[in-house]
């Protein structure tokens, strides 16, 4: 087995989150071993963990003792635990939100999830606690919540990692969300086409160069206006000429040559400012890198016209769904690209079979792909995450990408500093198994949630 | 069935009844049993070193797959004389796709359509002959108490109240064999297990078992220290029963997975053992809810579900121990003869 004996293991990470998750303690843990980063596993293992973040790991004891100002002297509590630490999971997919949230049902969606979100106070939603818990107990540190159901992802959904109070806590820019797909149909449940999302961008970055427009506009408004002046006081002159020659002309006699009457000169009209819309923004924020974006595509077709998308705005885009994913492969590495693939459907109809998940999932990461596999729902789904994981394995995978793809590869295209590994600065949210791996439940596993 | 020596495997571990691995243990078969399990068996014989866990095949507890259509029939409202058998596909396949994940006996029963709904059949998934499959060919009589058998507004009752009077009936007319002394009542409540209960008391029987469909939320203490069939679950019903499951476990219930109305996966039957074992922090009751235990409700743990003298030798060699998600099975054994042997790592690609 890969286990690298470490004598001494304090790595640092590159941020620390300031967010508060309202753990408070300071301890360290005991284990037979740890998993702490892809290929570095360390036996026996200590973890320091303080305000619900790791403080270091290492293989011996690093507590040091401290003497207090009565010159009581003390260390650290230490707990001993039996088995192996891991990294807590993180959900790349899931289904969950709060309660009576119902995303924003609009084409142009601009609510934004994490508003919705309880922010680390005591809060009356207790389904939302519930989901939490057992996504606790399914080992999951850290999700992504989505601002529309399955069907009709739209808006701006969340990272979330989850508070002392079991609550979820949003972290990070939110992401902008599109579904795609042939599957489009009628009322809620109505993806996008690949063209609508496509528009979106197009319209936005066209009402940008709208305000080149504008400028033009404006300083030829500023000289015609001038020239209008002009004329103006031009007209009122002339005008006066032929009211006073009208009236003379009269007296004299009525039947002579008609002069003409002048005319009033137009007033140039005022350029119209181009007009903001928030959910143009949102397109604007992701062009500008403000917001990751997220596409749900299965088709080939679908999935090179999101390529391109990539491409033509500089993006920072994931593909989520990915049922041809594998069959881009390459483009998509070529693209940097992430995937998240789900962890239900076929899987069971077919382990082995040619397109399976096994199959696709190992096409996608020998070409160098991150790909994370996500539960693609809420609580049932998360709690069969590491068994569904393990018969990938079982169909062939390696055991170490498809563990890393639990873990650091979900971190890292959610854009989650802080999990994924067991080094300085991650979240002590961790599992402890005492299998030979995470998938196997034939032993107990634990997650640990700070204290 | 042709007589075989006697052969010693000698895996790297077995699967105890109680879900732990033993590791130096021999299996012992003979002429398709498990004629002895030892550290150093008495019998002599070919000695076989197998790389792996070597665990009794799965049992399903109550199946459809294998049958070659809905076993229903809807133009009466019980149809006492259906029988699963009648209805099966030695062909179909799934009885293919079964050994390859480790199942090696399915109870095939009728739809739970009918307040009578039929009589099921144990079938062992692989075999010489249709004869030699057919491990029990009427095995229990299949009553359903669920909400859509007894308030059917076409041909059934329309109550629970008229579903018992209907089974009453049938007991009073045909005497407790309509039922079968040990019936299997499909319920979804609690009210559907007191009229189990109220009707086999009636008949002055108690040999009956439950099948607990639905939301095990629904049945409170009814099933505390018994044995009962539960489905198989998959995605989303996974969250809202495991804390029912650790109640119920903790009163004593033990449980039989059954594949019929649970989840369509091919593979629900270990997933759901799988998770059954995070639940509950118990393997040994979770290896039992998909081998010993279905082998007990159908009266058939001196046959089937664990690794004893006198069992048959229906064998399935994993990887590693069953319930770990990243163990594969290697090859099964039916009767003592190898009937699936997994394809070598290159040939998967």
């Amino acid at each position: 087995m890969l286990v690298a004996v470490c004598s001494l293991f304090i790595l640092f990470s590159s941020q620390v989150q300031a967010q508060d998750s309202g753990y408070s303690r300071t301890y360290v843990i005991q284990a037979d071993r740890a998993w702490v980063a892809p290929g570095v596993h360390i036996t026996p293992a200590f973890v320091k963990v303080s305000e619900g973040k790791v403080v270091w790991v290492s293989s011996t004891d690093q507590r040091r003792e401290r003497t207090s100002l009565l010159g009581k002297k003390s260390k650290d509590p230490l707990i001993k635990v039996k088995g192996t630490l891991a990294p807590g999971l993180v959900d790349a997919w899931t289904t969950m939100m709060p309660t009576g949230y119902s995303g924003d049902r609009s084409t142009r969606a601009t609510r934004t999830l994490s508003d919705s979100l309880p922010m680390q106070v005591i809060n009356e939603d207790t389904s939302l606690v519930s989901q939490v818990l057992a996504a606790r107990q399914a080992g999951l540190a850290a999700v992504f919540m989505s601002a529309g159901r399955n069907g009709w992802r739209r808006g701006v959904g969340t990272a979330a990692e989850f508070t002392k109070l079991d609550l979820p806590q949003a972290v990070g820019e939110g992401v902008l969300e599109f579904a795609v797909g042939a599957q489009a149909s009628s009322g809620l449940d109505r993806t996008y086409m690949i063209d609508e999302v496509e528009a979106v961008f197009v319209e936005a970055s066209d009402w940008r160069d709208s305000w080149d427009d504008y400028d033009e506009a404006k300083e030829k408004y500023v000289k015609d206006l001038e020239k209008y002046e002009e004329k103006l006081k031009e007209y009122i002159e002339e005008k006066k000429k032929f009211d006073e020659e009208a009236e003379n002309a009269g007296a004299q006699d009525e039947g002579g040559d008609k002069k003409k009457e002048p005319k009033a000169p137009k007033r140039p009209k005022v350029p119209k400012e181009p007009q903001t819309s928030a959910a143009r923004n949102l397109i604007l924020g992701a062009i500008d890198g403000k917001y990751m974006v997220r596409v749900h595509a299965d088709n080939v077709a679908d999935i090179i016209r999101v390529i391109e998308l990539k491409k033509e705005y500089g993006l920072s885009l994931v593909l989520v769904g990915g049922g041809s994913a594998d069959l881009l492969a390459e483009e998509l590495r070529k693209a940097e690209i992430g995937v998240i693939l789900p962890l239900g459907g076929d899987l069971h109809a077919a382990p082995h079979a040619e397109r399976g998940l096994a199959a696709r999932f190992t096409t996608l990461v020998d070409e160098g792909v991150d790909v994370a596999l996500a539960s693609s729902g809420a609580e049932g789904l998360h709690m069969l995450m590491l068994t569904r994981a393990g018969e990938l394995v079982a169909a062939g995978c390696d055991k170490n990408k498809v563990w890393d793809s639990l873990t650091i590869v979900p971190a890292r295209l959610l854009g989650l500093d802080g999990y994924g590994s067991l080094h300085r600065g991650k979240s002590a949210t961790m599992v402890l198994f005492e299998g030979t791996s995470p998938f196997d439940a034939s032993a107990p596993m634990k997650a640990h949630k700070p204290k | 069935m042709p007589a075989q020596q006697t052969t010693i495997l000698r895996p790297d571990a077995i699967v105890a009844e109680d879900g732990s691995l033993q590791e130096g243990m021999a299996v012992v078969i003979k002429d398709g049993k498990i004629v002895e399990v030892a550290a150093s068996p008495m019998a002599t014989g070919t000695e076989v070193q197998l790389d792996g866990v070597l665990a009794p095949g799965m049992v399903d507890c109550f199946s459809g797959r294998g049958a070659d259509r809905f076993l229903t029939e809807q133009s009466e409202a019980s149809t006492p004389d259906l029988l699963a058998v009648d209805g099966l596909d030695m062909d179909h396949p799934a009885w293919q796709a079964l050994l390859e994940r480790g199942v090696t006996t399915v109870h095939i029963t009728p739809d739970p359509t009918n307040v009578l709904a039929g009589w099921g059949t144990v079938v062992s998934a692989a075999g010489e002959s249709r004869k030699e499959r057919l491990l029990q060919q009427t095995s229990h009589q299949i009553a359903s108490l669920l909400q859509s058998s007894v308030s059917d507004n076409r041909i059934g009752p329309t109550s629970m109240a008229g579903a018992i009077e209907r089974l009453n009936q049938s007991i009073a007319k045909v005497g407790i064999e309509s039922l079968d002394n040990s019936a299997w009542f499909f319920v979804e409540n609690s009210e559907g297990v007191s009229a189990a209960k109220e009707i086999m008391d009636s008949a002055k029987t108690h040999q009956f078992r439950l099948v607990l469909w639905g939301e095990v939320a629904d049945y409170g203490g009814v099933a505390a220290g018994q044995l009962v069939g539960i489905p198989t679950f998959g995605n989303g019903a996974v969250a809202r029963h495991a804390e029912t499951w650790k109640r119920m476990a903790k009163a004593g219930t033990s449980f039989a997975f059954g594949s019929r109305g649970g989840s369509g996966e091919w593979n629900s039957l270990r997933t759901s053992a799988m998770t059954l074992s995070r639940f509950l922090g118990n393997p040994g009751a979770a290896w039992a809810a998909v081998s010993s235990n279905p082998a007990k409700m159908l009266g058939m743990d001196d046959q089937i579900g664990s690794l004893r003298a006198g069992q048959r030798a229906d064998l399935v060699l994993w990887s590693a121990h069953p319930l770990d998600a990243s163990a594969a099975v290697q090859s099964v054994l039916i009767g003592g003869d190898t009937v699936y042997r997994a394809p070598a790592p290159e040939d998967k690609q």
